[in-house]
């Protein structure tokens, strides 16, 4: 399963509950999926998950506004 | 004192007690803070896309009651002085309701407050308060509330209020650690303006300004 498909498969099964498939450009910031909550399950969840470290500086939006993003964020580190 | 440790025990248990003092014990001779200074411009405000039933009103001295038991319901009974030092002391504020219950705080002052807010006397962030700015401070909501934007809904009713009011910057701070702050304030858009860096060793503080890059 490539990252965007794990991504996608965490923030519906454990964020949004929905069962609702995310597009991959999906504002998640403007739908509010990442509350203040589910950005420190996901963050966790990268690193556990892809063995990256994600630094309070990198928590920015520009990071983490759509799965295309996340998973760009990741493979920059290394993930 | 024995009330505030029977309290906190109810709250957080026995090792939650011992693990909070263990940390406020060792904060007297070593400390590493990192604070990240925030702006926020009151004329680019998003709407909150689930704007919950929360119910935000101006904080009055009437509130200091309600705002003591959600204290003690978080297991910290000694902030009831310092709110109602901050009620005396004519600093603004918001109270968050929810099916009848005082769920969220928060404190504001501008430039005309007759004190100067505690956070920028004693901090020493270097946030000068200007015609049009604000300070605000303490953000806070019951952790059972939290989650669904909520804490997205109530910061962004305040703003709008504060806008309201005719108000054009919000400044404010928050730790560098407390992550879901950090996102919070980040996604709707605070500025990171700088850094402060307060390191007590013993007796000794040192503190750095930082630009944030």
């Amino acid at each position: 399963m490539d990252i965007g498909s794990e991504v996608e498969g965490f923030i519906v099964e454990k964020i949004t509950l929905d069962g609702e498939k995310i597009a991959r450009d999906e504002d998640l910031l403007a739908s509010d999926t990442l509350d203040s909550l589910a950005i420190v399950e996901l963050v966790s969840f990268l690193e556990a998950r892809f063995g990256i470290r994600v630094s309070d500086d990198d928590l920015m939006p520009e990071n983490f506004k759509t799965i295309d993003e996340i998973v760009a964020f990741v493979a920059a580190k290394g993930g | 004192m024995l009330v505030r440790i029977r309290l906190y025990i109810q709250v957080f248990g026995v090792r939650g007690m011992l693990t909070a003092t263990g940390r406020r014990l060792r904060t007297l001779f070593y400390l590493n803070q990192r604070f990240i200074v925030l702006l926020k411009p009151l004329d680019s405000i998003v709407e909150s896309r689930r704007p919950g039933d929360l119910r935000v009103e101006d904080l009055e001295a009437k509130h200091l009651r309600a705002l003591s038991e959600l204290n003690r319901r978080r297991g910290r009974p000694q902030i009831d002085r310092r709110f109602a030092t901050n009620v005396s002391s004519n600093f603004h504020g918001f109270v968050a309701w929810r099916d009848g219950h005082l769920v969220g705080y928060y404190w504001w002052v501008d430039r005309d407050a007759p004190l100067l807010h505690p956070d920028l006397r004693d901090l020493d962030l270097g946030i000068e308060l200007e015609e049009g700015d604000v300070y605000g401070s303490d953000f806070f909501l019951l952790e059972e509330f939290r989650g669904a934007g909520t804490a997205t809904d109530f910061l962004c009713k305040i703003e709008k209020s504060l806008r309201d009011r005719g108000y054009r910057r919000l400044w404010g701070y928050v730790d560098s650690g407390n992550r879901p702050a950090l996102w919070l304030y980040r996604a709707r858009g605070y500025e990171s303006m700088w850094i402060l860096e307060r390191k007590r060793r013993l007796w000794l503080w040192r503190k750095a300004v930082l630009p944030y890059d």
